[in-house]
């Protein structure tokens, strides 16, 4: 049986990491409420974004590259994840769902956004070509146009064939899905019809597509910081728990052992009683 | 009578999400009338306002740039930037036109020039938007 003066420094130190959980639950909670706030008020934006782009891609008949399969060999993904750990298997889950998707592959070159992101590929050899970091907490549509160009110049220069966007989507507060999405080349729906397209054809791909992959990307921004929020209020939550078992177990402990000391300490002087009659 | 289902968003809010009897969208081309019934059309929009005729009420939304799209009797309208007169602050807009000006004036690189131009285009854009009576569609 442990000492009493150890078991009562274990409840100490254990009682502060519950103090510090408990405070990161919180602050996670009010986090959470910002981020899906904003990715709530931008959700339309996106989501029709994407309905416009395929609607476009199969009223038209133009040839232009950012429509045409390529080969599929060199894959750019866009790899969003958080600054921070402790948010449970957030960061490491989407994160193998672009490792699952660069599997087999001969090229990669993969453009991280978060710290958690960069570490995990950097470790596992892969191409970084970008590194973002700062702003996955609660990112800005700029943020998300420069990545686009970086990544819009790969498939240009006709480095990359495809371009893929890794994320988490955030369906509820309990329910994060790892996703990945292609956005290049577009891919058309199946066609509904011709379309007219002002002022010409090519203008307005030449248009729709950088700003397809910002909006895409920056939708998926959102939905990640807001599950990378979540993520982390449920893990600081069971953390909190686990300490409060914990700390329950301890005192247990630390009781017994203290009453075994009484029960010793009786036993010694009853026994020294006897010894002086 | 069939009518226009509009939607226009931004990466910020949506701004409306509702009916409407007509649009005037400004493309980059010019004004473009979507009455209900439009054949398919995808379109880039320019700066301007973008008119609402919903029955009796008529409104206005300063729009910069982005895209739209007619499709059946949708009516999507997708900007990095669109802003209801009550939003627009014209002492700001003013402001800023005044310093487009300036910059314009100065001929520096060419970067600040398409940057300047751009917030010149903007400032116009807002001020002529806010002038307009406010009149929200009801719901």
């Amino acid at each position: 049986m442990a000492s009493m003066r150890a078991i009562k420094r274990r409840i100490r130190s254990v009682a502060g990491t519950q103090q510090i959980t408990k405070a990161m639950n919180l602050v996670a909670a009010s986090k959470l409420q910002r981020a899906a706030a904003k990715l709530e008020s931008a959700r339309p934006f996106f989501r029709d974004f994407k309905i416009l782009a395929e609607n476009a891609i199969s009223g038209t008949q133009s040839t232009s590259p950012y429509l045409k399969q390529r080969s599929g060999e060199r894959l750019c993904v866009i790899v969003i994840t958080g600054d921070r750990g402790l948010a449970g298997g957030y960061n490491v889950n989407v994160c193998k769902a672009a490792m699952a998707l660069l599997d087999g592959k001969e090229g990669e070159n993969v453009i991280t956004v978060g710290v958690k992101g960069r570490d995990y590929f950097r470790r596992r050899r892969k191409r970084i070509t970008r590194a973002y970091s700062g702003f996955s907490e609660l990112p800005f549509y700029q943020d998300a146009q420069e990545i686009a160009m970086v990544a819009l110049d790969l498939f240009d220069a006709g480095e990359v064939d495809e371009v893929h966007v890794a994320y988490t989507q955030f369906a509820s507060t309990l329910s994060h899905i790892p996703t990945t999405q292609l956005l290049l080349p577009l891919k058309a729906s199946t066609g509904s019809g011709l379309m007219e397209f002002e002022p010409g054809e090519e203008a307005f791909i030449e248009q729709l597509i950088p700003k397809h992959i910002s909006t895409q990307v920056y939708g998926a921004m959102l939905e990640s910081s807001a599950c990378e929020q979540s993520a982390r209020m449920a893990g600081m939550d069971s953390a909190t728990k686990n300490s409060s078992d914990l700390i329950s177990k301890l005192t247990l402990s630390y009781n017994r052992a203290r009453q075994d000391a009484i029960t010793q300490e009786l036993t010694e002087i009853v026994s020294g009683a006897n010894a002086l009659d | 009578m069939p009518r226009l289902r509009l939607k226009i968003a931004t990466p910020k809010k949506l701004l409306y999400d509702g009916e409407a009897d007509m649009v005037i969208l400004r493309t980059s081309t010019g004004d473009m009338g979507i009455l209900p019934g439009h054949h398919r059309v995808s379109a880039i929009m320019g700066y301007g306002a973008l008119k609402i005729v919903d029955g009796e009420n008529k409104s206005e939304v300063a729009v910069m740039g982005g895209l739209a799209q007619v499709s059946g009797d949708a009516v999507t309208v997708l900007s990095e930037v669109a802003e209801w007169p009550s939003e627009i602050s014209l002492i700001r807009a003013e402001a800023a036109l005044e310093r487009a000006r300036q910059r314009l004036a100065q001929k520096d690189s060419d970067v600040d020039m398409q940057r300047a131009e751009l917030s010149l285009r903007r400032a116009l854009v807002r001020i002529e938007v806010s002038s307009y009576p406010i009149i929200r569609p009801g719901k």
